[in-house]
């Protein structure tokens, strides 16, 4: 098997069938991340095809320090951050002037166990049908693991929206949830 | 039960962090298609494109000097010797295979020599490059047909008088390639005696490089009227190194010029034009070129402005004196004077001009004619072309002028063409000779660039290729 390094070395040097090799080896798993940042599996395959543009564009910036699939993901997130970047911001602005209701909510929403024999389709489902906002925060927060003060700052958005938004896609995910094992 | 509670991020961290899907193949083809419009892909030939610059160098030095030294097999001369023909006359006419009765055999075997094309005469020196390796091959049925007793390993005095008599191929004892010979007697000087004397020779071998030998020694014109010669030929000199080398060559010295487009980056592509000399070399079809032309291609010069606009926003009255009015001290006469007011703009823009930027080119270039129609023939030529940045003219953008304008800076921003190229150029010429001196040259031209137009700018990641026409007059010395 080809070494990923040996394969970026390729992609470095324009050989068409490296950048194959590179997409069939990290699509699937990119396309997981996608998923989370978009409202169906089309727009998620849009973010997945730009993100791998890009990531082909820049792949002599990658210079072989650190992981190269944290590299990969972290264009995939910004490029998904991007696409929806018009819907977020009417979604952000609309929510600072509750801001100071959701500060106050508890952030540790809680559910039974045994209440959620539910796939990971029905999951990834409850993702994507959440409002931009609450999703990009909540996807930045929970999966990539950010503090408010780093999404704020991506987001160009406070740190108090940022709790808020992460507060709200709890509740909504809860409630979802409740829903569905009712 | 129990009632363990759960963190709804824990829930949906665990369940949906590292999942993987399959995405449809139109992804691909769509990341595929984008990137090779950007030309992120390239192919062998750009990846080695240093490697095949060298070797196409090493390729045309080579044959420049395959063609300008001669090779080694050049030196050994053919061996004439003039013999008395009064002294063999009586052996030839004894001899029963060339006597009278067979004249008319000797005829038709003459008459369908002359049919023999080029491409048997190729395939008989190929063969005779075979046979010539194996010396029984060669003696035997010469042996045979003269009734001579065989001995390869004669002395060279021996074997020559042996074949004033009898036509045959003399080998030397150490059976060298190099000096391996073909021998043909003296005949008489009849009109149809030097018919009869390559009849003799198709008829007594089999092997068909005796009729290659002959014609090497007629287009020596060494078969005349009233001086028949024997001649003794060197295998090496039948070579089809050495039969190219004996034909004849010429050189020519023209001027052409044509149009060129040049197609670069993503989607761009710039106009321009190519003219110069044309240095033309061409020996038995094959061809050497060079020359010196220049090719100026035009381009968009784009620089950034900025300055100050100063303007107008309306009018103010400003009181430069003031009395009190005689007539009625309650008022004030105030001496006033309208003033423009004005507010200033601070502006940048971006102005685009036309550039141009002139390359010399010398072309290194070898190839081969293809086709002959009487004064019409086609030459494929390719070679790598040297490029060199001679002259960038990128004028300045006309700066607004105006009593309100105040100029600050100026950027030229245009991206810099590259210094040096090296281009590999194919073409296919028509060549058209209206005179005895010369001659009409029209080619379409392909260039395929190792180096980007551009240095220094995204569109540098592309290796760029022209297409162009050039029409000349080429000068037969």
């Amino acid at each position: 098997m080809i070494s990923e390094k040996q394969i970026i070395e390729d992609c470095l040097k324009g050989k068409k069938r490296a950048f194959r090799q590179l997409y069939l080896r990290y699509s699937g798993v990119m396309l997981g991340v996608c998923m989370r940042y978009a409202r169906n599996t089309s727009e998620a395959e849009d973010i997945l095809q730009d993100g791998f543009v890009k990531v082909f564009q820049n792949i002599s910036s990658f210079g072989f320090k650190g992981s190269f699939e944290g590299w990969i993901k972290r264009i995939m997130i910004n490029t998904a951050l991007n696409h929806n970047r018009n819907n977020l911001k009417h979604y952000f602005h609309s929510d600072v002037d509750e801001v100071e209701e959701y500060t106050v909510i508890d952030s540790d929403v809680v559910i039974d166990k045994q209440e959620y024999p539910i796939s990971t389709d029905e999951l990834m489902k409850m993702i994507q049908a959440l409002p931009p906002g609450y999703k990009t925060v909540f996807n930045l927060y929970v999966f990539e693991g950010y503090s408010h003060k780093e999404i704020a700052d991506m987001l160009e958005i406070s740190e108090n929206t940022s709790k808020s938004q992460l507060s709200k896609a709890r509740k909504y995910l809860k409630n979802k949830i409740n829903k569905a094992t009712s | 039960m129990t009632q363990e509670k759960m963190n709804i991020d824990k829930l949906f961290k665990d369940k949906l962090e590292g999942i993987s899907g399959i995405p449809s193949e139109k992804v691909w083809e769509q990341v595929n298609t984008s990137l090779a419009s950007q030309g992120m892909y390239h192919s062998f030939l750009a990846r080695n494109k240093k490697w095949a610059a060298l070797f196409v160098l090493l390729i045309i030095s080579a044959g420049t000097l395959w063609f300008v030294f001669d090779a080694p097999e050049a030196d050994k001369q053919t061996e004439i010797s003039t013999t008395n023909t009064s002294e063999i006359n009586s052996d030839i006419q004894n001899d029963d295979i060339i006597s009278p009765a067979n004249s008319n055999v000797q005829n038709d075997i003459f008459e369908s020599e002359q049919n023999i094309t080029p491409q048997v005469q190729e395939e008989a020196i190929d063969i005779f490059e075979e046979v010539q390796v194996t010396e029984p091959l060669i003696n035997e049925p010469l042996a045979n047909v003269h009734g001579i007793d065989a001995e390869p390993a004669k002395e060279q005095a021996d074997m020559e008088e042996t074949i004033i008599s009898t036509p045959a191929i003399a080998v030397t004892p150490e059976m060298e390639p190099a000096q391996e010979e073909i021998v043909f007697p003296e005949t008489e000087t009849k009109p149809q005696q030097r018919e009869d004397f390559q009849a003799y020779h198709m008829q007594n071998s089999v092997n068909p490089y005796f009729n290659l030998a002959f014609e090497y020694l007629d287009q020596q014109n060494l078969f005349t009227e009233n001086n028949v010669q024997t001649g003794v030929v060197q295998i090496s000199d039948l070579t089809p190194w050495k039969k190219f080398s004996q034909k004849p060559s010429y050189l020519c010295l023209g001027a052409s010029a044509g149009p060129e487009y040049i197609f670069y980056g993503t989607d761009n592509r710039n106009s321009g034009v190519a003219y110069g000399l044309d240095l033309y070399y061409n020996k038995s079809g094959l061809v050497l070129r060079s020359g010196a032309q220049m090719a100026r291609f035009g381009d968009q010069g784009q620089y950034d402005l900025n300055y100050q606009r100063v303007d107008s926003l309306g009018y103010m009255y400003t009181v430069e004196s003031f009395t009190i009015d005689p007539n009625n001290p309650d008022s004030v006469i105030f001496n006033m004077k309208i003033e423009g007011v004005y507010d200033s703009v601070n502006v940048s823009e971006q102005r685009y001009t036309d550039a141009y930027y002139t390359y010399l080119q010398i072309p290194f270039m070898a190839g081969y004619t293809v086709a002959a129609y009487g004064n019409l023939s086609f030459d494929i030529s390719a070679g790598p072309v040297v490029n060199f940045l001679v002259k960038e003219n990128n004028p300045r953008p006309v700066i607004p002028e105006g009593d309100n304008i105040f100029m600050g800076e100026m950027d030229n921003n245009s991206d810099p063409w590259i210094k040096t190229n090296i281009q590999l150029r194919a073409t296919i010429a028509m060549h058209y000779r209206f005179s005895r001196r010369m001659r009409l040259m029209v080619e379409p031209v392909y260039n395929y660039y190792l180096n980007p137009v551009y240095t220094g700018s995204i569109e540098a990641e592309s290796a760029p290729y022209s297409l162009g026409a050039r029409i000349g007059l080429l000068y037969k010395f």
